[in-house]
């Protein structure tokens, strides 16, 4: 695993990717992903559910004998979940040294957002922009720049404990 | 050395080549010491791995362990020159030995990332100077004593260490009955000579035996040389009434039991040196990462290989072709995973050579006179494997000198030869390896250790119940200990439960056996590789599980009246006059399931350790074979997936879950 590279990574310049990004949609929002966590996209396979996960991690697969762990992406932002179609997709990454499968929606297009274009987010209330740490206006659709160590960062313990406690009442 | 993977090779091959010498060196002196004395063979030989250490050790500039290296060098120069020498050697090799527990310091102080170069590591040359001054003196004092032949020993110096050039194996065949072969070959020597860089030959003596065996088995000549190979089959095939001439390249290095004969008129020494003569190294380390990645890989192709094979997709119609095709890559396949498979098995030979050196050490210090002895050192068991399989052999080989063996005072008496023995041996018995570790001593005193259980509160049952093979295997429970008096070896009642924890660690088991009087014996079960295990795959709701078999006693569908629960709720199950506890897998863990009722599905009884449980699934898939993976350590974060030991791909690509029994059989549930 340790091995796969970014296919997107050209190795002699790794100014190519700066500020090169993933679009991708879940619902009616755009974001985008650093393109240099990307390794692949693959289509949706078969998940092996796994007991004890926080509700957002739908499970493991098994890609060519590697073993990564699925998180579905609406339901990590605390959105609705819905019926997986013919366009969602796998994003397999690899951020701050794991390897994770992120279900979106649909993957649209690399795009390059020059830095200057990105604007902070406004501090609302706090916890209120988790997991943007900017946006961007381009071709007339705003998208949100995710924060990939937010992603993958330890959860908040209650998300576990609620399922163990639902596991205890059956 | 984890630390270093990939980031430093230099460093690494530097730190394998070297302990791989150290090794060596310690088998060696270990030899001399059994023969009683240092055969000319042995010196050359620990010369030459000091010559070799001194060198790459200035390479990478660790200039103590060079210097000590080259201090050492020095000693054994003094020998080699000067035979006649007098010299006590066991004094040598105590000086050998701890100078190379110093060099393993050394090593690992380096492979911890540590400066290298202590303490103990210069008074450690200090040592070795003062000697090699004793040494000297003694040489100079009796100028006699060199041996005029050895005049031309010291070009030979040069050729200890690293010779640069080609290197070639030559074989000469002379035309039948042109006679005086082995002068023949003497002038074909003094033609070479001053070509080469070194040169060696068998026959080593070209007395008229040698005529013989050359005439029969042509001259063979290790060479190396600046020459190319086209330049020396030109000079070589000047030789008079040649009939046949063969030149290869030689293999990495010569042997060095060949390579060292340089000297004609050499004398024959009285210890055998066959021992010392190494295996002929055509091998290459890899990185265990790489060949984990290899296993990966071959674990994909075989389920890729399924797919296809039996894909919906194929015409219902007959295909012989296609039939014939596939039976053909599936027997390929198989034979490249049995292939892949063997990689990553290592001889045991190294793991019990290490012993000779524990026996040694031991028996000098509690003045007790012990043989070792090894067979079956040539099984092989996977890498990981034995990485766990040295600290429970030390332990048990420890145990059986301190508590086994008797002093020779008393096994005289007892009618036993004063010499002790200790037996080790491996063999393979289907997936698993039995290493057993045999002594004639004292054995074990059932008395004693049920005394010693019932102050310790390990006794549970009615010892009349118990049979002899139950109580010598409570040495094994934690905090026991028979021996009344700590020694420097063992004795401290952390010992034997030690053992089973690193073999656990591994999936394998011990027990002992022992007839008083007569000895003991240990034997130890562990399967040739952690990376594959015998798994029965169970289903619980849309998730299978892995259970390594060699954890389940048994399975069965249990009637409702085997089944209570208790005040507090705990379920439990009637087995055969047992009591056992029950936990339903999908309660615990909260996995949707249909079949809630234990008389609906499956119990499993699960023992390890001496602790049961049943645990219920849904039902038996089979047994099989599985490659055990690592879960990725997102999933594993925090308490998570405690139960699960890593997950294994089934044949139809699905993923199982290994459940992890030493937490299933002992983790507050």
């Amino acid at each position: 695993m340790d091995q796969r590279q970014s296919p997107f990574v050209s190795e002699q310049d790794e100014d190519t990717l700066l500020n090169r990004y993933l679009i991708f949609s879940l619902a009616s929002e755009e974001y985008a992903l650093e393109i240099r966590h990307v390794t692949e996209i693959v289509g949706l396979q078969p998940i092996t559910f796994l007991p004890e996960m926080p509700g957002y991690i739908k499970g493991i697969i098994n890609l060519r004998g590697s073993i990564v762990p699925i998180m579905d992406l609406r339901l990590r932002f605390g959105k609705e979940s819905r019926e997986y179609d013919e366009r969602t997709c796998i994003v397999i990454c690899r951020m701050e040294d794991i390897n994770i499968g992120l279900i979106v929606d649909r993957v649209s297009e690399v795009c390059t957002i020059p830095a200057e274009d990105v604007a902070p987010t406004p501090a609302v209330k706090k916890d209120s922009h988790r997991f943007v740490k900017g946006v961007c206006k381009t071709d007339g659709k705003v998208k949100l720049i995710l924060d990939s160590h937010k992603i993958v960062a330890e959860d908040d313990v209650p998300a576990v404990k609620s399922t163990v406690a639902g596991g205890e009442g059956r | 050395m984890s630390e270093f993977a990939g980031n430093d090779s230099l460093l690494e091959m530097f730190l394998y080549e070297t302990s791989q010498n150290l090794e060596q060196l310690e088998q060696i002196i270990l030899k001399t010491e059994e023969a009683g004395g240092f055969s000319e063979e042995a010196v050359k030989e620990i010369f030459r791995i000091m010559h070799t250490i001194k060198g790459s050790a200035a390479m990478m500039s660790f200039e103590d362990i060079s210097k000590l290296a080259h201090r050492m060098e020095d000693l054994f120069f003094i020998i080699r020159e000067n035979p006649a020498v007098s010299y006590s050697s066991s004094e040598i090799s105590d000086l050998v030995l701890a100078c190379m527990d110093c060099l393993h310091r050394e090593l690992q102080s380096i492979r911890d990332g540590d400066a290298a170069g202590s303490e103990e590591c210069r008074r450690m040359i200090e040592r070795v100077e003062q000697l090699h001054a004793v040494m000297k003196s003694r040489v100079d004092n009796t100028p006699a004593a060199d041996s005029p032949s050895k005049a031309s020993g010291s070009p030979a110096a040069a050729q200890g260490g690293n010779i640069s050039g080609n290197r070639f194996e030559a074989k000469i065949t002379f035309e039948p009955d042109c006679g005086m072969e082995n002068i023949r070959a003497f002038f074909v020597i003094q033609d070479l000579q001053p070509l080469c860089a070194a040169l060696a030959y068998e026959p080593s003596e070209l007395d008229d035996e040698a005529a013989k065996r050359i005439r029969e088995q042509g001259f063979l000549l290790h060479i190396t040389t600046p020459l190319s190979r086209d330049e020396l089959v030109r000079h070589l095939s000047q030789t008079a009434l040649l009939k046949d001439l063969e030149v290869k390249e030689a293999a990495q290095e010569p042997k060095p039991a060949k390579k060292a004969q340089e000297e004609p008129k050499q004398t024959k020494s009285d210890v055998t040196t066959d021992e010392y003569r190494f295996q002929p190294q055509s091998m290459i380390s890899v990185g265990v990462a790489k060949l984990d990645r290899l296993l990966d890989l071959m674990g994909e192709a075989i389920i890729a290989e399924a797919m296809v094979t039996e894909s919906p997709d194929l015409p219902a119609t007959p295909m012989p072709d296609f039939r014939k095709a596939t039976a053909r890559l599936r027997r390929i396949m198989q034979e490249m995973q049995d292939a892949v498979m063997s990689l990553r098995l290592v001889p045991l030979a190294g793991t019990f050579q290490k012993m000779f050196r524990i026996v040694r050490d031991m028996g000098k210090k509690l003045n007790k006179q012990i043989e070792l002895k090894i067979s079956g050192e040539d099984t092989e068991v996977d890498k990981n494997v034995i990485e766990h399989l040295s600290d429970p052999l030390i332990h048990m080989i420890r145990n059986s000198i301190d508590h086994g063996i008797e002093s020779p005072d008393e096994r005289v008496a007892a009618g036993k030869p004063a010499y002790g023995t200790i037996r080790l041996d491996a063999h393979s018995a289907g997936g698993d390896v039995i290493i057993t570790i045999s002594d004639d001593g004292r054995g074990l005193n059932r008395e004693k250790i049920l005394k010693k259980a019932k102050q310790n509160g390990l006794l549970n049952r009615p010892e009349e119940d118990m049979t002899d093979r139950e109580v010598y295997n409570m040495i094994f429970l934690p905090g026991f200990s028979t021996k009344e008096n700590v020694t420097e070896f063992s004795g401290r009642g952390v010992g034997m439960d030690v053992v089973v924890k690193n073999l656990s660690a591994v999936g394998g088991t011990v027990s002992v056996d022992s007839t008083p009087g007569k000895g003991m014996k240990v034997t130890m079960k562990i399967p040739l590789t952690i990376a594959i295990i015998d798994g029965m795959n169970v289903v619980v709701g849309d998730l299978k599980y892995t259970i390594p078999t060699s954890a389940i006693r048994e399975t069965f569908r249990p009637t409702k009246d085997q089944i209570f629960t208790d005040t507090e709720g705990n379920e439990m199950v009637w087995l055969r006059g047992e009591c056992l506890s029950l936990y339903r897998m999908y309660k615990l863990w909260n996995i949707p399931t249909n079949i809630t009722e234990p008389t609906d599905g499956i119990l499993v009884l699960i023992e390890q350790d001496g602790k049961r449980r049943c645990f219920m699934v849904d039902s038996l898939l089979g047994r099989q074979q599985v490659v055990v993976k690592r879960l990725p350590s997102y999933v594993k974060r925090g308490d998570r997936l405690a139960h699960a030991a890593g997950c294994t791909l089934l044949g139809d690509g699905s993923i199982s879950l290994i459940l992890d029994v030493p937490w299933l059989v002992g983790a507050e549930i």
